[in-house]
């Protein structure tokens, strides 16, 4: 923290700090014990405070919410940048990386929404919210490549799934805008970070976000109907 | 060409009515809200069964259930819906 942090960025900090144990332990328990929840905590904390001072009320996304996303976005990125972890764990990484990707990009429209939505429309939003996690975290562990074999890896049969999968997201990009296909592709298949995507493009980090959660779900109901 | 969308459009169709009735059977009281979402997880990773080894199927559902009572997007979304916060796991 700084001194020249205001009492505001401050007292958000310090009202959130138990968010940041829960998405650790969260992630602890996915990607395994190979890395030390202390280190977790750190950055996570670290993203927290990042989410204080990035806070803008008028968007209309409870602060709790915004920093779920940035300390979960934290912790993840602290985690790649440790030493080589088994490729199961790196899976799991770009899957929750995808997760909180997905539903960072959900969050205006869905609180904006608040108590005017109906149960029916709003049990519709969810299917496809689920959907297109599922879908951006399927591919994000179909496409991961880093960190050590183990003999638990793909079998041929795997294999052959995994390929499958990456074709049917390929064929399925082809439907989409441009700029989605284009950054469905270059995120997911080229392993490129969405904000640099969304600079090359022209566009906000926030207009980067919610375009991305469009694509994937629209790229989830095409899937769903081919599977 | 016509008929290839037909089939697409029966296909989603198809897909919704099922989706609907899923919903149709929470509100009747049929099932309670962990049922209801466990099943919106399973219908989630459906696609992908096959495609993705069994262990990273069953991963993959175990973090979206997880995540409709901890991410606050999907949480948020299911108070919409079932008028209840997710019970906490």
């Amino acid at each position: 923290m700084s001194v020249t942090d205001s009492p505001e960025v401050l007292e958000r900090f310090h009202g959130e700090l138990s968010l940041v144990q829960i998405v650790a332990t969260q992630i602890a328990r996915s990607v395994g014990r190979s890395i030390e929840f202390d280190d977790l905590v750190g950055a996570g904390r670290e993203g927290l405070l990042d989410a204080a001072r990035r806070f803008e009320p008028a968007r209309g996304v409870p602060f709790r919410a915004y920093a779920n996303f940035r300390v979960r976005g934290a912790i993840l990125d602290g985690v790649r940048q440790l030493s080589l972890l088994p490729r199961r764990a790196y899976e799991r990484i770009s899957a929750l990386e995808a997760a909180a990707s997905v539903s960072a990009g959900e969050a205006e429209h869905t609180f904006g929404a608040g108590s005017a939505v109906m149960p029916s429309a709003a049990d519709d939003a969810l299917a496809e919210h689920l959907a297109a996690i599922a879908m951006a975290a399927a591919v994000g562990i179909a496409t991961e490549t880093h960190g050590e074999a183990t003999d638990s890896d793909d079998s041929p049969e795997e294999a052959l799934g995994r390929a499958q999968l990456i074709h049917m997201v390929r064929s399925a990009i082809a439907g989409l805008s441009n700029d989605e296909g284009e950054l469905v592709r270059r995120h997911y298949l080229e392993g490129e970070r969405l904000e640099d995507i969304g600079r090359d493009l022209g566009m906000s980090k926030s207009w980067a976000s919610r375009l991305h959660t469009r694509a994937v779900a629209r790229l989830a109901k095409r899937l769903r109907h081919v599977a | 060409m016509f008929r290839g969308m037909a089939a697409g459009n029966a296909a989603e169709t198809e897909t919704k009515s099922v989706s609907s009735a899923l919903f149709a059977r929470f509100e009747r009281g049929e099932i309670g809200v962990d049922e209801y979402l466990d099943a919106r997880a399973s219908e989630a990773v459906a696609p992908y069964e096959g495609k993705l080894p069994a262990d990273r199927i069953a991963w993959l559902k175990s973090v979206l259930r997880e995540q409709l009572e901890t991410d606050p997007v999907l949480s948020e979304r299911v108070r919409q819906a079932t008028g209840r916060a997710p019970r906490a796991r």
